[in-house]
């Protein structure tokens, strides 16, 4: 087991950074996911770790060591791919056998490690069968004993998840969490989906257009997301764009919104500079809804149901409202009509102060 | 389901190809059957027919001991030199930016498209005595005396891998572009150096288009007329050449149809072995 750095690492292709400064650090047997949407860099970042790409700049540690003048077969690193990768020719046992026979393991303890490394991934049985002889998820455990059979230093999983089916995903992620804690290897997780992030990480970074826009422990992500792109992504609702005017009674800050004839206060933990622009975002699940219109308490807002969808434990409500030319979304457990008449309060200390998106790129 | 109960749909392909077949029937299996009777006519006037006494003639000459033996030589030699050549060629272009792949493709069929005359005599003037490859070999000391390359076996070879190194490039790219680039990296990550990749990874997996390669350049050397009849000269004859000679010199009919069923024994047992090979190696192939 070894720890990871990623110091500065930048990578181009063409005129566009697929990699941006990238750094982040993976504790030895913690478990890191790369989060962000397709074309953020989370692949190429993966890739330079494994290096199968040559970064422009920056340098890659696994186990203290500079790992970029080596090449990807002397890195000892076990790579599973989000298409398996499995090799259709061999069998499943000489799949998992061939970093073995590569590293001239002697037969009998080749056996062994193979029956073990099945066994690990709960597929005892089929080492005759051939790859296309099997489901998505059992080729998705034969790549992750072929991976781990190799004792690597580091585990890396590009979106080892996408390719199966929910249900399937569901189980598997319980499985690689369980095969993680097992072996205790080092892992990097590459995903688009914030759930998948959430549920193995102990780490999470969030990438976008190539930079890092995030770094924390998954549940300071999603409670105390800091910028706008972070919030999105990891599924906050409401994004309002507001103004920073000073902090009022008990700490809480003031914020004004176009539309909204009081301030808006919030106590969340970060400040903002006054007179600085940021976005306010609240949950769906935060924002409170009562039928009546008319009274007009500190953060609430009047507002008229546009739509509504049923998604079995709640129901989700576009209301729109005089502070934001979209509408904001609120979810409740009770019926409201198409056309009521609504008030929605927005609880102060759930409310995230979100700086607004950085600038693109420069370059 | 009986095939009595199939759908119309079902009968129309072997409507289409009934044409083909019929005409196929006529014009390769009657010649076929023909060239057979012919080479088991008898050379005495006391002998009756079917004869095998020209076969054993032929296998008894010397020259036709010769033809047979320097046929395989050539035809295994020239698929030994393609595949050894076209792995790298095949690789390099699967590999080209696709705006390259069409003018590399263009290169490569190049052989096709130029007469057969025209392209021995090009090699007549680059191999012969003072031609470009003997006058680079003196200059650079290799030897001391132009070799003879032309009119002999190492003429037909040269000549034959040129003109038959498309289909086995061609077969090999068709598989090489069908490989995952994900196997390579995984095989790397598990340890494979690059010629690991290759002999683990790459090679397996085109061993379907190698097959296929060696067939038709093997099948094809074997078969080849124009190339050896002009680079090889007369002292180095083939079967094809010694079937020509017999046919169109000698009008010796029996003879060249004896060598005519030599060779298309050779063929039928090169294919006989091809399939059990392909079927022995392609079992991981699904």
């Amino acid at each position: 087991m070894a720890d990871v750095e990623v110091r500065e690492v930048s990578k181009r292709y063409d005129d566009v950074w697929a990699a941006r400064r990238i750094s982040f650090s993976v504790a030895s047997g913690s478990f890191t996911s790369l989060l962000g949407p397709s074309g953020c860099g989370k692949t190429t970042t993966l890739r330079l770790i494994a290096g199968f790409v040559e970064p422009d700049e920056g340098e890659v540690r696994i186990g203290g060591r500079a790992v970029d003048a080596l090449p990807p077969w002397r890195r000892n690193l076990g790579v599973v791919f989000q298409n398996y990768a499995l090799f259709p020719f061999m069998t499943v046992r000489e799949n998992v056998a061939f970093g073995l026979r590569r590293r001239r393991v002697a037969d009998a303890e080749l056996e062994e490690r193979v029956a073990a490394a099945l066994d690990l991934v709960g597929l005892p049985d089929l080492d005759r069968r051939y790859p296309r002889q099997l489901s998505g998820g059992q080729q998705q455990r034969v790549a992750l004993a072929r991976a781990l059979v190799i004792r690597p230093e580091v585990l890396l999983l590009d979106e080892p998840l996408s390719n199966l089916d929910a249900k399937l995903r569901a189980e598997m992620r319980f499985e690689l969490k369980r095969i993680q804690r097992e072996t205790g290897v080092t892992s990097i997780f590459v995903t688009h989906d914030q759930e998948e992030a959430l549920t193995l990480s102990d780490q999470i970074v969030v990438l976008n257009l190539g930079r890092v826009q995030a770094r924390a422990a998954p549940r300071t992500i999603w409670e105390e997301p800091r910028s706008a792109f972070v919030a999105d992504f990891l599924g906050v609702e409401n994004l309002i764009p507001a103004r920073a005017t000073g902090v009022g009674e008990e700490g809480n800050q003031r914020f004004a919104i176009d539309g909204c004839p009081e301030p808006v206060v919030a106590s969340g933990a970060s400040t903002a500079t006054p007179d600085s622009p940021v976005i306010l975002g609240i949950r769906a699940s935060d924002v409170a809804m009562a039928r009546n219109a008319t009274a007009q308490a500190p953060n609430e807002i009047p507002g008229e149901i546009r739509e509504s969808t049923y998604v079995g434990e709640v129901i989700f409500y576009q209301v729109q409202t005089p502070i934001h030319p979209a509408p904001l979304v609120a979810s409740s457990r009770e019926d409201f009509g198409l056309g009521d008449n609504v008030r929605l309060s927005l609880p102060a200390q759930r409310i995230k102060v979100l700086s607004p998106d950085p600038p693109e790129p420069d370059e | 389901m009986s095939a009595t109960a199939r759908a119309p749909q079902f009968r129309l392909p072997l409507g289409l190809a009934a044409p083909v077949f019929v005409a196929v029937s006529i014009f390769v299996l009657v010649p076929c059957a023909n060239l057979l009777i012919q080479s088991l006519n008898p050379a005495a006037e006391t002998a009756a027919w079917p004869d095998p006494v020209n076969f054993a003639a032929l296998f008894d000459s010397k020259i036709g001991q010769q033809a047979l033996e320097r046929t395989i030589r050539v035809s295994v030699i020239v698929s030994l030199v393609c595949i050894v050549a076209g792995y790298p060629v095949a690789l390099f272009i699967s590999r080209a930016a696709v705006r390259w792949r069409a003018a590399l493709l263009a290169i490569v069929i190049f052989p096709f498209l130029i007469s057969a005359v025209v392209r021995a005599f090009g090699w007549t003037v680059i191999l012969g005595r003072s031609g470009m490859v003997n006058k680079a070999l003196l200059w650079l000391g290799v030897t001391d005396e132009p070799l003879a390359l032309v009119q002999n076996e190492i003429g037909i070879i040269i000549g034959e891998t040129h003109l038959l190194m498309p289909y086995m490039i061609l077969s090999l790219l068709a598989v090489i572009q069908r490989i995952d680039p994900n196997l390579r990296d995984a095989a790397q990550s598990l340890g494979a150096t690059p010629a690991g990749v290759f002999w683990r990874v790459v090679v397996p997996m085109t061993l379907p288009g190698l097959l296929t390669g060696t067939l038709l350049v093997f099948s094809l050397a074997m078969t080849a007329f124009a190339t050896p009849f002009l680079l090889g000269g007369g002292r180095s004859p083939i079967l094809t050449t010694l079937l020509y000679q017999y046919a169109f010199s000698l009008y010796d009919w029996t003879k060249a149809a004896t060598v005519g069923v030599v060779l298309l024994g050779l063929g039928v047992l090169f294919v006989t072995v091809h399939r059990y090979v392909s079927g022995r190696g392609m079992r991981g192939y699904g």
